[in-house]
């Protein structure tokens, strides 16, 4: 019964890929019977662009501003949020303010980055951790702070020390809200270096993007385009695969 | 009232801190400790906000985001409509869709150019995509997540599927549509912005790349700020209208 179910499970994914790629083969056919190349490229005309040699550096330049600000994002989130969840003082005082300095979207923080930490990586790097820290923050923060009283007392009645409540209780209390934080930002950072790029220029897909668009070569603009997108998805599916990782305990409980 | 004064005493040291940064904000360049160069104080930047040449650039934007904003509600809402009528059809583009949701929409403007030429059109594309997928994804939610029992009176009515969808899933989906529409209202604005930035030529976009190039930042941060403002208050039309629509259906359905 079970692993039926996990079958027709796997059934629906496949079902929406094979539907995919059957919207990509109508693409393909529109374009290359109604459709000149210079206005919607067929997706194989694309995908040969996308291995181009001239765009590994960027693409390698992208995914490095994306994956230390993820990182320095994710982690100082997850830092602050369990200090701040330790600390009623600073929970009542940096709270509030992180709380309403969050809903400030990125592109609207990136032009006044630009002016204060200029056009290298930093400023990109800021930007993807702007998208990041703050839902890494609330999760962990929020998964510290919701937890069943009866195993705080199950865990005080054997006389554990708060080091000993953190690891076995707490911390494995907060993994799922953590995990579903890296589920949320890991597909919007990119964005992120996307939106850096835009304001900074330099090395990177997005001024690789906007040189092409000068140079009106639309098949390299969606080559592009679909290294954002495929870049996205993969994090995504990472993030999927450290849940998996990390909840592998929990799960079987 | 009552509620307002409790609500400022809960709040008291936000707004304290807020004060603070504020009077620094201006005092600090004033009194010559960090070039006003760099911080401009806020009355200079306030200058610049209502200066000739900054309000002429407002109402592109302005039009821009709103028009793009209708075009994603309806678009959005009427996606979601066939996908609920037709699921099948919500399995075949959800990989498609998805794949396109994960860019930046305002980064696909030069693209738009080339579709639709230079101009309001590939702007108000961008402004329309970044919308359409907030909207569609809370209201196909809305419509799915009913009442069992609601579905069945309609059923033992022997209504139709595209009665159920007009006289029961619909209403029971506006608080999840209104959802939609705040979370999407801010990009609207920042995505016309950002798409200006690209494309140039007027609005609040161009002048925030023409501050950028001139190295003038009481422009770049006037120019943040009245995005910011037209945000709040493209934001505030939405509560209002939430205020009043839902109260209407809420009746008729419970």
């Amino acid at each position: 019964m079970k692993s039926a179910k996990t079958l027709l499970k796997h059934l629906s994914k496949l079902e929406i890929i094979v539907y995919t790629i059957v919207i990509f083969m109508i693409w393909e056919v529109f374009s290359r019977l109604f459709m000149s190349p210079l206005i919607l490229p067929p997706p194989s005309m694309i995908i040969v662009n996308m291995f181009a040699p001239e765009l590994h550096p960027h693409i390698l330049a992208t995914l490095w501003e994306t994956i230390v600000g993820f990182i320095v994002g994710s982690i100082s989130g997850i830092l602050l949020g369990t200090i701040i969840a330790y600390s009623s003082s600073l929970e009542r005082s940096v709270y509030p303010v992180i709380f309403s300095i969050r809903s400030i979207p990125e592109s609207a923080i990136a032009p006044i980055t630009v002016l204060y930490l200029g056009i290298g990586l930093t400023t990109k790097v800021f930007i993807v951790l702007w998208i990041v820290f703050f839902p890494m923050f609330v999760n962990t923060f929020n998964g510290l702070k919701t937890l069943n009283p009866n195993l705080l007392d199950l865990a005080k009645s054997y006389h554990a020390t708060k080091w000993q409540i953190f690891k076995k209780v707490r911390m494995p209390n907060s993994l799922p809200y953590i995990m579903s934080g890296l589920k949320i930002t890991a597909p919007l950072s990119v964005n992120g270096a996307v939106i850096g790029e835009l304001f900074t220029g330099g090395v990177g897909l997005t001024p690789m993007f906007l040189k092409a668009a000068t140079e009106i070569k639309i098949p390299f603009m969606f080559a592009v385009i679909f290294w954002i997108a495929t870049i996205a998805i993969v994090f995504y599916v990472i993030a999927l695969m450290l849940e998996r990782i990390f909840l592998r305990h929990q799960r079987r409980r | 009232m009552q509620s307002l004064t409790k609500l400022i005493k809960s709040r008291v040291g936000l707004i304290a801190l807020i004060v603070a940064v504020l009077a620094l904000w201006e005092f600090l360049p004033k009194l010559g400790l960090v070039s006003s160069l760099f911080v401009p104080p806020l009355e200079t930047i306030a200058k610049t906000m209502v200066s000739k040449s900054v309000l002429n650039n407002l109402p592109p934007t302005l039009y821009t985001a709103i028009v793009g904003f209708l075009f994603g509600v309806i678009g959005g809402i009427g996606v979601s409509l066939l996908f609920v009528l037709i699921p099948k059809l919500e399995k075949a583009l959800s990989g498609f869709l998805y794949g396109l949701n994960s860019v930046p929409k305002a980064v696909l403007a030069p693209i738009f150019v080339v579709w639709f030429g230079f101009g309001y059109l590939p702007k108000i594309v961008c402004v329309f995509l970044v919308t359409f997928f907030p909207i569609l994804v809370n209201t196909v939610d809305g419509l799915r997540t009913i009442d069992q029992n609601l579905l069945d009176l309609a059923k033992s009515y022997r209504a139709s599927s595209l009665q159920t969808l007009i006289k029961v899933r619909f209403p029971n989906s506006l608080p999840y549509i209104l959802t939609g529409l705040k979370i999407s209202t801010p990009y609207a604005i920042l995505t016309a912005m950002l798409a200006e930035f690209l494309l140039g030529y007027q609005g609040l976009g161009y002048m925030i790349q023409l501050g950028i190039v001139i190295v003038d930042y009481s422009l770049v941060l006037g120019m943040v700020l009245w995005a910011a403002i037209l945000g709040i208050g493209v934001y505030l039309i939405v509560i209002v209208s939430e205020k009043l629509i839902p109260r209407k259906y809420k009746l008729r359905v419970e």
